[in-house]
């Protein structure tokens, strides 16, 4: 999936940066996403990612750029309504019942003309317990709550940031099932994460924020393309030391008697060829995961 | 009708620690007025007392020109001019300084603006909660009052409206320093700010009012201060005017609108 048109864009962040001081927290980020896909924020912590989605939703005013949701601003009332948001660190009234809480912004969706018709639904399958006040809640259940609130009026747009945070692997799948149903209902969903095998399941691009600029931004199947890969194999007889030389996207080759392991960027069926005359008996091969080019795209931009 | 929801919402947040104030309030003013016959009783003895004050301090006190031993005096020295105000200031700028500025350090605005909410709406409704609060509980503590000054000879002198004028001119005293809370917390966005910026105003007031009246050249400043405006109208006896009412609350809904004005604008904390 390529990077939509900005007029297509559910999502359009153009040129945004944004500073505290002399911090630069924002440096010149575009990023469209577009109805029905999920985009993937990856970065360390202190990256900019909450930062960005602070901008998006317009708690912070950029220093420099813009940042239009479905078309406008999301700080418009009717906007609003169509966004659903979970931030990083979710806080709530600590005193107040779910109840109150839920019941709170389902009166302001409503009042919006958005009524929050997933709300029993989502409520069931999370199993948010609502009799309870939230400071008396678990981690993972304060986590349902703020999930249920960011999805209950089946927004257009979702931003998560580290939605799973605190969850079972259980309900970690069952919140990423709920996000796959919200894109294959058309929303937009901007997801941030430093856990990745969660962009890998579910993001259809990612973009990698380093220092506040974004580094790599592609389709995942076009990241993992240029992910390295290592193979090692034995063979019957030693081939010369020179033997990967002409192989495309070659990063390292060892070559010990019969036996070879090498580095390669991209696809390793030419390496495969080259060394098949030499009779292979055994081969083995694995993908670099994305977190490790993720580390190597870090490395590049500092 | 959002603001309405939104000051619904922020009543009911604190409405076990509502009725804790209110309950407080009531024991209080109730425990200050039974001590009133045994005042009235040995009148003289405090009048002499309290004319051996400067007058500026008698007007401070809100004693001046009555008997402490009269109900008008009593009402004044020992509720109106201190304690009375003060606790219901103490729960004005603790709900204006949470209104924002608290929810914002505590991480619980960011959520309750991604509801769709406008600023301004949620700021006004905040205000709204914190202003019939403080009204209401200021009435029902004066209801409480009327029912127990009568038998103990506490309005005798007074008009029936008397001690309502007075919560009146209390509560608009009350809202101009919670608004200044308020107002510099959804300003600034630190609460530590809201509530030194208005406990710094109350000292300022009061002292300067106090002070001002013994340097003959600087009387004129009495008038500028709020405290004067409530404690120097008489209010058990002329009806809420134009110094006593109207002004600290034109000047409570000014400042308030200056903050709201500024915390439309500025970035939300973290």
């Amino acid at each position: 999936m390529s990077a939509p048109s900005s007029d297509r864009a559910s999502i359009d962040i153009a040129d945004l940066a944004k500073s505290f001081g002399d911090v630069r927290a924002l440096d010149g980020v575009s990023l469209q996403v577009a109805p029905g896909e999920v985009y993937g924020l990856l970065g360390a912590n202190g990256a900019g990612k909450s930062t960005l989605m602070r901008c998006l939703l317009g708690y912070l005013n950029p220093t420099r750029g813009t940042v239009r949701t479905l078309a406008g601003n999301s700080r418009d009332v009717d906007i609003r309504s169509r966004i659903g948001y979970l931030p990083g660190d979710l806080r709530l009234p600590l005193r107040s019942s779910v109840q109150d809480i839920l019941r709170f912004h389902t009166r302001l969706q409503a009042r919006a003309g958005r009524p929050a018709t997933d709300a029993e639904n989502l409520l069931t399958r999370l199993d948010v317990p609502m009799d309870r006040r939230f400071g008396a809640l678990s981690k993972g259940n304060r986590q349902k709550v703020g999930l249920a609130l960011s999805l209950m009026a089946a927004p257009e747009v979702l931003v998560l940031d580290e939605p799973t945070s605190g969850l079972d692997p259980h309900m970690q799948e069952l919140v990423l099932d709920i996000v796959r149903e919200r894109r294959a209902d058309g929303a937009a969903v901007l997801l941030s994460t430093h856990i990745l095998s969660e962009a890998e399941a579910i993001a259809d691009r990612v973009g990698v924020l380093s220092r506040g600029k974004l580094v790599a931004e592609a389709p995942l199947s076009t990241l993992l393309d240029r992910a390295q890969q290592s193979i090692e194999v034995a063979l019957d007889e030693a081939p010369p030391p020179t033997v990967l030389d002409v192989v495309p996207g070659l990063m390292s080759a060892a070559v010990q008697g019969t036996e070879v392991t090498a580095v390669v960027t991209g696809s390793l069926s030419e390496a495969i060829r080259a060394l098949a005359p030499y009779g292979v008996r055994r081969i083995a091969t694995r993908a670099h995961e994305l977190d490790e080019m993720f580390q190597q795209t870090r490395d590049g931009a500092s | 009708m959002t603001t309405l929801t939104v000051a619904l919402s922020f009543v009911r947040d604190r409405r076990r620690s509502l009725l804790a104030w209110t309950l407080g309030i009531i024991a209080l003013v109730l425990i200050m007025a039974v001590f009133y016959p045994s005042i009235r009783d040995t009148g003289a003895d405090f009048d002499a007392y309290v004319e051996s004050l400067p007058e500026s301090v008698r007007e401070s006190l809100g004693i001046s020109g009555a008997s402490i031993a009269s109900p008008e005096g009593y009402l004044m020295s020992q509720m109106y001019s201190n304690i009375y105000p003060l606790v219901i200031l103490i729960l004005g700028i603790s709900m204006g300084s949470w209104a924002i500025a608290g929810a914002e350090g505590e991480g619980t605005l960011e959520m309750t603006l991604a509801a769709p909410l406008r600023r301004v709406s949620l700021a006004w409704g905040r205000f709204v909660a914190m202003a019939a609060a403080t009204l209401a509980i200021t009435a029902i503590s004066t209801a409480a009052l009327a029912v127990i000054a009568a038998p103990l000879g506490l309005l005798d002198g007074l008009p029936w409206w008397g001690i309502w004028s007075a919560a009146f001119s209390m509560w608009a005293l009350v809202m101009l320093y919670a608004s200044a809370a308020f107002a510099i917390g959804a300003a600034t966005g630190r609460r530590a700010w809201a509530i030194a910026g208005a406990a710094a105003l109350i000292v300022i007031g009061f002292l300067g009012q106090m002070f001002a009246s013994l340097a003959q050249p600087l009387e004129y400043l009495r008038t500028t201060s709020p405290w004067y405006w409530f404690l120097g109208s008489s209010p058990l006896t002329e009806p809420p005017g134009l110094v006593s009412f109207v002004l600290p609350a034109a000047l409570a809904l000014i400042i308030t609108m200056a903050g709201v004005w500024r915390f439309d604008r500025r970035d939300l904390g973290a």
